[in-house]
């Protein structure tokens, strides 16, 4: 019987398709990562994580994941949409510790 | 047909390629477009398209020239009362040019303080390229202009920075005497806030980047401070305000004040937003 489970689906997938894969989801949960909701809607605000609403806290997980997905595409051979998805994922995390010195 | 492992050596090549390029070593001039948005028109026809006009507060306007300083010469505006006992020096934000801070100069004048609006170079009248250390010049000169050709003491001096101004604001409290800061729509420092707007520039040494550090000038500096920041402010978050008035070591609550203005945007549209204009008159009456 045919194994249709994510895993072996990533398993499957070759380098470069692998490294858009983590790129597409990593752009789209970079986004809600940073979308806030004020006053007048939801708006792009770049660092508004760190004090986060229920959108950013579910694209953070997202974004960890896309990050495993990357690492796994630049081990199997594609780097550049890889790459940019860990660019991601480094100002998030060099956001968050940034933000431990000054609150 | 490339090999794997040929293609693979290809795109580390790419991606180092690419880091060159976009460093601020290299790209500067790129960054400096996205940081400056300068109105070469003319300050003056501009300021008469607002209401607020403030030539109709003030006593006396001066069309002035300040500089020049490295060969260059930057126009201004010193709206004067002649019973101000202050003068307040305004920074202005990164687009237009000063002729757009008509609220502004007259929500300061309705508060009793004289006031000077200059360009930074490449804005409005003024000559030059708008760059980073030019701008902190350009608010050092402004300042010297005030002192040397207008005879005003330093001590009867504020800063007024807005948005980029407030940067460009808290630098000029490190290298001039001023006796006291307000800080409008205020940022931590331009590299934080870079990092914030684009990601990628987490990826080079923060030294590699002009800095204005509103968070170290406030640190160490002992004179009065109003930062003001409104809720609806969609450029910078309320956080920025309330992470630089956290740095301020003042022992004295009435030199330092946060002023939250519920509904104000980025930009003052409108001095007759009755919070601002008490939270500034009440700051300026208390100095």
């Amino acid at each position: 019987m045919k194994d249709n489970s994510v895993g072996s689906l990533i398993a499957e997938l070759a380098a470069i398709r692998l490294g858009t894969l983590a790129f597409n989801l990593g752009a789209i949960a970079w986004i809600a990562l940073n979308v806030q909701f004020g006053v007048s809607g939801g708006s792009f605000q770049p660092g508004c994580y760190v004090t986060p609403n229920v959108i950013n806290l579910l694209a953070g997980p997202v974004l960890l994941y896309s990050c495993y997905l990357a690492i796994l595409a630049i081990k199997r051979g594609s780097l550049i949409p890889a790459f940019i998805t860990l660019t991601f994922v480094f100002a998030m995390v060099a956001t968050l510790i940034r933000q431990l010195f000054y609150f | 047909m490339v090999s794997a492992k040929k293609r693979f050596q290809y795109e580390v090549l790419f991606v180092v390629a690419l880091w060159a390029i976009l460093s601020p070593l290299v790209a500067m001039p790129v960054y400096e477009r996205l940081l400056f948005f300068p109105d070469k028109s003319d300050p003056v026809k501009t300021l008469g398209l607002f209401c607020n006009d403030p030539r109709l507060l003030c006593d006396s306007c001066q069309q002035v020239t300040i500089g020049p300083t490295a060969g260059v010469t930057l126009s201004g505006l010193y709206f004067k009362l002649n019973k101000a006992q202050k003068v307040v020096l305004v920074s202005h934000g990164n687009g237009g040019n000063m002729g757009y801070r008509a609220i502004l100069a007259s929500a300061l004048l309705k508060s009793g303080c004289s006031v000077l609006l200059y360009d930074y170079e490449g804005y409005g009248n003024s000559q030059g390229r708008a760059t980073v250390p030019h701008a902190v010049d350009d608010a050092c000169a402004a300042f010297d202009y005030l002192t040397t050709v207008q005879n005003i003491r330093a001590g009867q001096i504020i800063a007024y920075g807005e948005s980029l101004g407030a940067g460009i604001t808290a630098e000029l409290s490190r290298k001039r005497p001023i006796s006291a800061m307000v800080l409008q729509s205020t940022f931590p420092s331009l590299t934080w806030a870079a990092h914030d707007r684009l990601w990628f520039t987490w990826l080079y040494p923060a030294q590699w980047f002009p800095d204005l550090d509103c968070i170290a000038a406030v640190r160490s500096s002992t004179m009065p401070l109003l930062v003001i920041h409104g809720t609806n402010d969609a450029v910078f978050p309320l956080r920025y305000a309330e992470i630089v008035f956290k740095q301020s070591k003042l022992e004295k609550e009435r030199w330092r004040k946060l002023a939250i203005i519920p509904g104000m945007t980025h930009n003052l549209e409108n001095s007759g937003n009755l919070q601002y204009q008490t939270a500034l008159h009440e700051f300026l009456e208390a100095l």
